[in-house]
Parts: C-alpha cells; structure tokens; sequence
C-alpha cells in the first residue's frame, strides 16, 4: 500500500513542486498519475524512494515511513526507471543476477533469470549478450524484468512505456495485469492516456504540484479521459 | 554491510571489463617492461664498474702500509631497489675515498657507457605510478557515479536496502583491488626480471622493502582514488568528471610540485657552489701558509744544501684540483736531518691538517644544510601532494634518498675516517715511532749524498706498517619509518571522511 499525507516538497531555488499531496493506493489496484513535464510526477516517485526528503508532510510503504525508515521502507518496493540504462559491459542475465542479489533474492538460478527475462519478453538469444548491444525497448524490458524479480508488493514506474514498441507495450500492459491480480500496488506516472483507460483502476491528474483530479475506472470510462485531461491542463490552477 | 560482497564483486568486474582499464593496464604495462630493461641494463653497467672498482680498491688498499698511502676506497655497491626508486643513488655518486689527506666526499667513477640509455635510467617503477597508474586511478573512479547517476542505474541500486556507506566501501574497495592489478603485475615483472638476472643478489630485506613499496603505491592510489570519487559525486555527468579528474590531476602531479619547487628555489636563498668552492679554497690556502710556517719556523736553518731539489714526501694534502702542495725542500741537509725534519713536521702538522679538514667538511656540511633548509621548506608545502610523498617513501624505504644515500653515508664516511686516524694513531704511525723503523744505519749516516740515502730508502723500501687489522668500513644499513608515510595515511584518513560524508549527501536523481 502506498499513502501520503500533505506531502509538500520545495526545490532550494523556490520551485514547489508538490505541494500537499494526499493519496491512498491499495494493496491490488493501479493507479495512473497523469500530468504533463514538470508537474511533480517524478518528485512523487522520488519521495516515495527517499531519493529526495520532502520539505512536509509524509509517505508510507506499506505502513512505512519512507523518510524515518528508508531502507525497511525499501523492501517493499520496486521501480522502473524511464529510460534506464543499466550495465552495458553485463549481460541482461548478469544485470538480472546482480539487481535480485541486492533486492534479496540470493538463491536464484540462472534458470529462474532466463523465466523471468522471457516473462518480460525479451528473446532468448539476448539472454547472455552484453547489454550495450541492446535497444532502448529492450533494456527496458530489462529494467522491468529487475523490478520484477524483486517480487516487492509496490511497483512503481516512471514512464514505462517509453521506448517501447507496441507489441513491447501491450506485453507490459498484461504483465502489470498480472501482478495486479496477486495483490501488487501499482503506482506509474505517465503521459499514455490510453494505457491508463486500458489499464487503471484509479487515474490521478497533477498539475504544477498539486494533484487537481482523481477518478476511479467507473467514472473517467464515463467520460472521455482524454478530454478531461486536456481540460485540466488549460485550466489556471489557484 | 548485508550488500558490501555484492556491490564490490560488481563494481570490480565493471572496472576490469571496462576498455579503458584494458588499455592503461597495457600501457603500464608496456612502460613497465621498457623501463624495467633500461633499468636493468643500467644496473648492469653499474655493477661492471662497482666490481671493477672494488677489484681496484682491494688492490689499493693490499698496497697500503703507511698512514699516507692508506686510501681506502669505500665503493658502494648499486642497489637493486633503486629500479623501483632511483632517488640519489646514481647520481650522488659511488666512491668515498677514506684517507688521511682526502676529505670523504661522494665521487661518480663511471659514466654512462651509453648516452641513449642515460636519457631514460631516471625514469624508475615509482615514476609510472605516479604518472600513469595515478591517472589510471583518477579515470577509473571519476566518472563511475556521475556516469551511474546519468544513467539512472543509481536509482536501480539504491531502490533495494543498500546504505550509502556499503556502496562507498564497495566502490572504493573495488577500485583499489582494480587498481592494485596492474601494480602489481609490475612489481611481479620487475622482480622475476631482477631475479633473473646472475649479477643481481637480492636479499630478505629486499624481499620486505619491496612489500612495503608497494604498500606505500597502493596508499598513495588510494588518495586518486577518494579524489576521483569525490568528483565523480560533486559532478553532474560523466564528461564533465573526466575532466575535472583530468584537470586535478595535473595539478596534483605535474603543476603544483613544479610550481613549488620553483618558487622556493626563487624564495629561499642557497649560497652558491661557487661560494663553497672559495670557502673550501680558503681553507687550503690558510693550511698551506701554516706548512709555510712551520717549515720556515723548525727547518734547521744554517745547514748545507744540496744543489738538487727533494720533492716533498707524503706529507701534504691534494687540493681541490688533485695537485700536491709541495713543501720547498731546496735544502742542503744530511739524511738524518731530513728524516729528522719530516718526521718532525709529520708529528707538528698532521693534527693541524686533520683541524683543517675538519673545517672543510663542516664547510661541507654547511653547504648541504642550506641545500637542505631548502628541500624542506618544499617539503612542507608539498606535504599533502601524494606523488611526493610516495616518492620520498619509497626513497626512504629503498635507502635513496638524499638523507641515506647521500647525508648518512658521508657522516658515517666521516665517523670512519676517524676510527683509522685513531688507528694509526695507535699504531704511532704519525710520529717519529714509523721514522724509527728505518734501520738505526741512517739516522747515523751522515753522508751528504742524499740521493743515494733516497734511493736506497726510497719511498717503496720503507719499512711497512702492518694494516692488515684496520677496521672495515661497514655502511649501516638506515631504515626508519619515513614521515612522509604517516602522511599519507593522513591524508587518506581526511579524505576517506570527506568522501564519506558526500556519499551521504549522495543525489541519486540526476538533474
């Protein structure tokens, strides 16, 4: 599960780029936060992951206060990162082996990698090549297949789909479907509109910091996201 | 540290599998191997002449039976540390004549049979370390956070439980047993390449300096180590952090120590070599006026002279060209009372030359200590630069530095030379107790045919003095722990706390 209560964070130049945020995401459900560059989507996943200490208020992982507790906090959770590179000099299966060592999972095998990497649908063939030969789509595959392998109830992604291709995307879509099911809390911030009617179940709209609109699947299947969005963005906030 | 073992196997093969750790591992290892046969082959070269020499010596000093002719020629063998550290012990020189006559100083019997060769026999193991493995350091490290932070791997790394001391520890670990390869495949080279060679003996001693050599090398990488990760932390792409690595590192080594040793040179006065030369000449002139003295005062005047001239004998002393100052012996006297003069003069004069000598050598002494008031005041402006503190580590602990190979060795000259002074002494071979060995035939002889009284007892048919017990010079072998080490533990110590804390502060996200 993942909360925040009035969290706020000021940039030392002055910039707010959040400004008290208060959210609740359940064990099982994916939520979408939507928003346009610079509205305070990445700060939300920053602070979540104490790469940033926010200037107020507070986030929880699973009860967790990320700031008090950071490296209990980090058991519970994992993150894809928009356009990670990762090791160029490993291969996916020793990137995969060194990510899983650290997120705990020292006994697996070369075996479970090679699940793991076909899960997130990377060929077989790219298992034991270096990761500087790879594309953008597959090292993102890659970096979803880390996330993954952690098995953290939390899954946070900043821009996943970026640099994927359809197909890729679609595959994506299926596997956060997946974890969903087993009770995973699913956070990404994107821009992907469509993504998010295929696949959220709560969707959240930030602008300059604050966070201007939530509805559930129910209501934004309703009406057309798409519209809503763009609304929001042309509207002043006060 | 639940992550330490993880991070630091990682971050050791992403260094070694890096290209640019493949390519200065065989640079260094290029230089290594040229610089190790230019250093070798100038061993060799010096070794021929010190064997030569001592041959030489030992024939001299067999010769030796009389407090004038006792030369003894201290050789100083080349040592096979300087291959790591050159430091003085090539260039201060490798003889000390011990004698009654010539001051201890160092001398150069040899010169370079090979001109092409001298161009590179300065350039020893501890200068590639401290030019290329130093570099090698800096760009290793440099760009590792930066680069991580750029590509948002650091992120990946710190979403998991892993504290920002376990990958600061791994890092530099990592770093160090990277950089230690190369070092010490060098050593490994140079040394089998040492071992082979049939004219080099090494000992135990050898063996242990050479361990802490290497020690010091990997505590002086360490330093570009925290420097390189420190500006890996404080800059904002990979780019840039080779080239503040780049630009801090020439500072360090090549900008700075020159600019000291510069400015000191220009700062701090040093009395000239050719102030020494007239205060040395000084000296030799008032002595030479106290010879003038005493003959004028104690030749038995009134006496016949001879119409040939008598050279002086052995008494004297070479002066700073190598010429004799000859006493004026157009004399007219019997046999007995030129012997009875030169030994006479022999007993007034040696303790007035030994006086002498003894302001020469202070005049000496003077000289180097204000060489040296110099060198330390560089010193301690260059106190926290690490490639002069390795260097004057690995001097110290190879036994050629300035202080051992040049300072020590001429006190130590100059304690022996005492200790045979005061051997002849006992021997009575200053006074009138070596004249009197001459068969008692002569002082009674009374002819004035002087030239058949020398020619019968000439110099070389004198009665000998027996010399055969005469101490040995025995060079101590000086080993302190060098201060310079203490330093650079120091200085590793503050910069393991400074990078410490700026790995707390760590940003993670990139800007």
């Amino acid at each position: 599960m993942l909360q925040t209560q009035n969290l706020t964070k000021r940039y030392e130049d002055g910039n707010l780029a959040l400004d008290s945020l208060n959210l609740e995401i359940k064990e099982g459900e994916i939520f979408f936060l939507l928003g346009a560059n610079g509205a305070g989507k990445t700060t939300t996943i920053n602070l979540f992951l104490n790469f940033i200490e926010p200037t107020s208020g507070t986030a929880f992982i699973n009860g967790i206060d990320v700031n008090k507790d950071p490296l209990d906090s980090k058991k519970h959770v994992s993150f894809v990162s928009e356009n990670v590179m990762l090791y160029g000099n490993f291969s996916a299966r020793q990137n995969l082996d060194f990510f899983a060592k650290l997120g705990g999972k020292a006994n697996l095998t070369k075996a479970d990698y090679y699940t793991m990497l076909r899960k997130v649908g990377l060929q077989d063939d790219f298992f034991e090549k270096k990761l500087k030969t790879f594309s953008k789509g597959m090292r993102q595959k890659v970096g979803l297949a880390i996330a993954l392998i952690k098995d953290a109830t939390n899954i946070l992604l900043d821009e996943p789909t970026s640099g994927l291709d359809p197909k890729a995307a679609a595959e994506l879509i299926v596997l956060l479907k997946e974890q969903r099911n087993q009770g995973k809390t699913i956070f990404m911030c994107t821009h992907d509109i469509f993504r998010a009617k295929e696949l959220a179940d709560r969707v959240g709209i930030m602008k300059e910091g604050r966070l201007v609109m939530v509805k559930n699947r129910d209501e934004f299947l309703k009406e057309d996201l798409e519209k809503v969005y763009l609304d929001y963005m042309q509207e002043v906030v006060i | 540290m639940k992550n330490f073992k993880i991070l630091l196997i990682h971050e050791f093969l992403q260094q070694v599998k890096s290209f640019k750790f493949t390519l200065m591992v065989a640079l260094s290892l290029i230089v290594t191997v040229f610089t190790v046969y230019v250093q070798v082959t100038d061993f060799k070269e010096r070794f021929q002449n010190y064997e030569a020499e001592t041959l030489k010596a030992s024939d001299e000093a067999m010769k030796a039976g009389t407090f004038a002719e006792l030369h003894v020629p201290v050789i100083i063998p080349p040592n096979p540390l300087s291959i790591f550290s050159k430091g003085f012990d090539e260039k201060a020189g490798n003889k000390i004549t011990i004698s009654v006559e010539d001051l201890p100083e160092l001398e150069i019997v040899a010169q370079k049979n090979n001109p092409f060769m001298a161009i590179f026999v300065n350039f020893d193991i501890t200068s590639i370390i401290k030019i290329i493995l130093s570099l090698m350091a800096i760009f290793l490290i440099a760009d590792t956070i930066a680069g991580e932070r750029e590509e948002q791997t650091l992120k990946v790394i710190f979403i998991n439980r892993v504290t920002r001391l376990e990958f600061f520890m791994a890092k530099y670990s990592a770093a160090l047993v990277a950089i230690s390869i190369p070092l010490f495949i060098m050593f490994l080279f140079s040394s089998l390449y040492i071992t082979l060679q049939p004219f080099i003996q090494l000992s135990t001693i050898f063996w242990i300096k050479l361990l802490l050599i290497f020690l010091s090398s990997l505590g002086f990488l360490s330093v570009f180590i925290f420097i390189g990760l420190w500006i890996s932390i404080k800059t904002p792409s990979s780019a840039q952090a080779m080239i503040y690595g780049l630009l801090v590192w020439m500072v360090i080594v090549f900008i700075y120590p020159r600019l000291v040793t510069y400015t000191v040179s220009k700062v701090v006065d040093v009395p000239s070599s050719e102030k020494l030369k007239t205060d040395i000449d000084r000296i030799y002139n008032e002595f030479g006026d106290k010879l003038v003295e005493d003959h004028e005062k104690n030749y038995p005047k009134g006496k016949l002279y001879f119409n040939n001239t008598i050279e002086s004998s052995k008494i004297g002393f070479m002066n700073k060209d190598n010429w004799w100052i000859s006493l004026p012996y157009k004399v007219g006297i019997t046999s007995k009372f030129k012997l009875e003069f030169d030994a006479g003069q022999v007993k007034r004069m040696i303790p007035v030359l030994l006086e002498y000598q003894n302001r020469m050598m202070d005049t000496y002494n003077n000289y180097r200590n204000n060489q040296l008031k110099q060198k330390k005041i560089a010193s301690w402006l260059q106190v926290f630069i690490p490639g002069f503190l390795l260097d004057e580590t690995a001097k110290s602990i190879a036994g050629t530095s300035y202080d051992i190979r040049v300072l020590s060795l001429l006190k130590k000259a100059r304690q022996n030379r005492s200790i045979y002074i005061n051997y002849i002494k006992s021997k009575n071979g200053f006074g009138p107790k070596y004249f009197t060995q001459i068969p008692q035939d002569i002082w009674s002889d009374n002819s004035k045919d002087y030239n058949s009284v020398i020619d019968k007892y000439s110099w070389d048919n004198y009665p000998r003095l027996n010399l055969t017990d005469i101490p040995k010079f025995q060079p101590v072998e000086k080993f302190k722990v060098p201060l310079e080490l203490f330093f650079m533990l120091l200085i590793n110590l503050v910069l393991l706390l400074i990078v410490n804390k700026a790995f707390i502060s760590l940003r993670v996200e990139k800007n």
